[in-house]
């Protein structure tokens, strides 16, 4: 569903790579018409409260908007909030006022009742939102546009929470959210540009222009600022297979589809018929060890795993055009504030002497090594696999589908490694990788002490410092490896205009001429 | 013949009971939680219980496959674990529609063109166009439909861009609009199916070209035509008739790959979905949809054998 539809590369945020400059003012262009966008599932629901998967705030973003939305430098900004919150000195209480006149898509006006009632559901149904709530105190209504949020201990990650894109804090009628307390929902009424129409499964989903809607001053900025619904109309068209989705962009019968083959980069920018866009970077490949149980749990055995890879042929074999590619060893991305290149002499060894000498050490006796890999982490894991046989590993690769890998990781007795992708965070303590529930539980108590503190601590320049241990340890304790960032491919027919290709989608601003 | 048809009515239930339980065991027994996929990869393992409880998937299997069957009982399917929990027979019956006009549009194309070839091969036994077309006919039946519906896109909707590459309108949209979306899929589906129609019919042609009543009816004078596609065709259809039977109630159950490259909304396209998302009450709705359109087609080629052949009588 890539299967993908169930790779999730979820998510979102904001690395926010504008690859077209990193601020864009929305161009008045061309109204009207319809753009049909292909997408590579239908979503399991269009509510972000309930699932953080990618297509689902592909989607939804264009109804429902939060408080806050994340800008070109992935910082939050504010979106139905009439400003930044009012924050108190010891940095416990958020005072947030909702933009004047702003009313819902059924008509109704957007007041701090529906706000508080959404940040509610949000924390029962989201996990951003259940880690968020676990330091808050209290969420009050102080007038009609304007909510109290009381932590319990400074957090630096609040906001951030609340401006997810996925799995972040969308406001919706309180009516809704009383209704669908504790299920999906299943009307979809928000303040977004663009309000919902129809959802025919595997068919397509249609939202059309909210001829109400309000937009922002400030200019477009990553997911925030002005917004505007050129399109009359717009569908999401789900189809799962890439060839196909190319072949509907080049044949006419869509504007726009992601996730196109990486090969056909070369040919499509050949012959120029498209526009051809390679998106920012918003992800990197892993080999996620089981820490718990099995052989992988010795660290010297996962260093020597570490020491023996190549990563540029696994790379190349796994994602193939270069320019989709690329070595870092950062745990955030190069784009963001808080990258590092620290444990850059661990990554990218390939010693297989060193890593022979380190299994010698650890006393591998040639133990099978169950690695768990789904379709499209499949061709990398195995020229990895091949590097490692070469090192002295025994690797019994198996391929499965992404609801089999996702069930079986689950249980320590099943596995060893697996691949997986890892889409990066606006903020280092939403990065999966880091947290200890995480498939293969990664439980360093070192890591435990330098998470609270990353936590807890609201000035930048300690937690970019606290980051730097945590990358230290990573490539130290190996939890798991990183492979190398990749970016996907995206085409749109030439008459799309406005398209800001930024690392996730959306097609406000978008115009047809 | 009343009861003959009341009496395969009646065996479709122990048919639908078998098959529904051993689908039901299977997609239960096989790993994957659809919990997990609907909340997406940062839902946490409690998160993934409360919803696997809320879905009743935390019972046990038993208990589960009793319930659904006193359901089923009922005629109630269940509700998609997907598809904002749509029931089952309404996800069906959506996707039912485009299945069908596949299906009759592709057929259509495979039984016509089939069948003329088989007949003209049989007509020109061993000369130029019964050589032309068997080699047709081989690469028809030897090719992946895959590849020749890629192919079919390639070049008559982004070389030549005169139909659409993919997609689907129902009737509502326009007959011919509907239409023109078919064509592509339609024949990627049908060159297989008329190949083998062609084949078939011609074989049969063949044979019944040698028996004495072509013979007499040559005797009598009658015309080529009226011997070769009345005295001859009708005997030899028999056969086929079984090759046609068998393709419908195959492309019924969905034509997943052409489905697929073609992205038509069908059932097909539906299973497989379903099956990626581990959404069970719809896989057994489908499976169990697929088991009855067998039977009830397999009932109407029985039925149509009397048809063709008077001396066959239920």
């Amino acid at each position: 569903m890539r299967h993908r539809m169930f790779v999730s590369i979820a998510a979102i945020f904001c690395v926010v790579l504008l690859l077209a400059g990193g601020t864009a003012q929305a161009a008045e262009g061309k109204r009207g018409g319809i753009l049909k966008v292909v997408i590579d599932a239908d979503p399991p629901t269009l509510d972000p409260h309930s699932s953080t998967t990618t297509l689902v705030f592909a989607v939804g973003y264009h109804i429902f908007e939060g408080l806050y939305a994340l800008d070109g430098s992935f910082a939050p900004i504010p979106m139905l909030a009439e400003s930044m919150p009012v924050i108190s000195k010891d940095q416990l209480t958020y005072t947030i006022t909702l933009r004047k006149n702003i009313a819902f898509h059924d008509g109704s006006p957007l007041t701090a009742e529906d706000a508080a009632a959404s940040i509610k559901r949000w924390g029962a149904r989201s996990s951003y939102g259940k880690a968020v709530f676990k330091n808050l105190d209290s969420l009050k209504i102080i007038d009609n546009r304007t909510i109290e949020l009381k932590l319990k201990k400074p957090t630096g990650a609040t906001l951030v929470s609340l401006a997810m894109p996925n799995g972040g804090a969308f406001i919706y009628p309180k009516a809704l959210c009383e209704k669908y307390a504790d299920k999906p929902l299943a009307e979809f009424i928000g303040t977004g540009p663009f309000s919902f129409v129809e959802w025919k499964p595997n068919q397509h989903i249609k939202v059309a222009r909210y001829a109400n809607y309000q937009p922002l001053a400030t200019p477009a900025s990553g997911f925030g600022g002005k917004k505007i619904a050129f399109v009359d109309e717009l569908y999401f068209v789900p189809i799962s297979d890439e060839a196909v989705r190319l072949n509907g962009v080049e044949g006419g019968e869509y504007d726009f589809a992601d996730f196109v083959p990486v090969d056909e980069y070369d040919r499509l920018q050949k012959e120029g018929k498209l526009q051809v866009l390679p998106s920012a970077p918003r992800a990197w490949f892993a080999f996620n060890f089981n820490k718990r149980a099995g052989v992988m749990s010795n660290k010297l055995i996962r260093q020597a795993f570490l020491a023996a890879l190549d990563m540029g042929p696994v790379m190349a074999a796994g994602y193939g055009n270069k320019a989709f590619w690329r070595l870092d060893p950062g745990i955030m991305l190069k784009e963001q504030v808080w990258w590092s290149d620290i444990g850059r002499d661990r990554y990218n060894q390939a010693d297989a002497e060193r890593a022979k000498a380190l299994l010698k050490q650890a006393g591998y006796a040639g133990e099978p090594i169950i690695w768990m890999s789904g379709k499209l982490e499949y061709n990398l894991s195995l020229a990895a696999k091949n590097q490692l046989e070469k090192a002295g590993f025994n690797i019994d690769l198996q391929a499965m589908e992404w609801a089999t890998l996702a069930d079986r990781r689950k249980n320590p007795n099943l596995w060893n490694i697996f691949s997986t992708g890892m889409t990066t965070r606006p903020d280092p303590t939403m990065m999966t990788v880091l947290n200890s529930k995480y498939d293969g539980w990664w439980e360093n108590p070192k890591l435990q002490v330098l998470m609270d503190s990353l936590n807890t601590e609201s000035e930048f320049k300690k937690r970019y410092a606290t980051l730097v241990e945590i990358q230290k340890l990573f490539y130290d304790d190996v939890p798991t490896i990183k492979v190398g960032d990749y970016a996907n491919l995206r085409i749109a027919a030439k008459n799309v205009k406005g398209f800001k290709n930024l690392n996730e989608i959306f097609f406000w601003n978008v115009w047809k001429d | 013949m009343g009861i003959y048809l009341l009496r395969r009515f009646v065996a479709l239930i122990p048919v639908l009971i078998i098959v529904g339980t051993i689908i039901f065991f299977i997609m239960h027994l096989m790993p994957g939680n659809p919990a997990s996929l609907m909340l997406g990869p940062e839902a946490t393992d409690e998160q993934i219980t409360a919803l696997s409880e809320k879905m009743g998937l935390d019972r046990p299997v038993l208990i589960q496959f009793f319930e659904w069957f006193k359901n089923i009982l009922r005629g109630d399917f269940g509700n998609s674990l997907f598809f904002q929990g749509m029931p089952v027979t309404r996800v069906v019956y959506e996707h039912f529609q485009a299945t069908l006009f596949l299906t009759l549009t592709g057929l259509s194309f495979a039984v016509i063109f089939g069948i003329v070839f088989g007949v003209l091969s049989a007509a020109f036994h061993d000369r130029l166009p019964d050589r032309i077309l068997m080699v047709i006919t081989s690469i028809g039946v030897a090719i992946p439909n895959f590849w020749l519906g890629l192919m079919l896109a390639l070049v008559f909707a982004i070389l030549f861009p005169i139909l659409p590459p993919a997609g689907y309108k129902p009737l509502s949209a326009g007959i011919w609009t509907s239409f023109r979306y078919l064509i592509l899929p339609a024949v990627a589906l049908a060159f297989g199916q008329a190949s083998l129609i062609a084949r078939m019919t011609r074989a049969n042609m063949l044979e019944s070209l040698q028996n004495d009543y072509i013979r007499t009816a040559r005797a009598k004078g009658l015309p080529e035509g009226i011997v070769v596609f009345k005295h001859a065709l009708k005997n030899a259809l028999i056969p086929t008739i079984t090759v046609i039977g068998l393709s419908f109630a195959n492309l019924m159950g969905g034509a997943v790959v052409t489905e697929q490259i073609f992205n038509i909304p069908g059932i097909g396209r539906l299973l497989i979905k379903s099956v990626f998302t581990r959404d069970y009450p719809v896989i057994e709705g489908i499976v169990l949809y697929i088991a009855g359109a067998w039977v009830l087609v397999n009932l109407l080629v029985d039925v149509a054998y009397s048809f063709f052949d008077p001396r066959i009588k239920y």
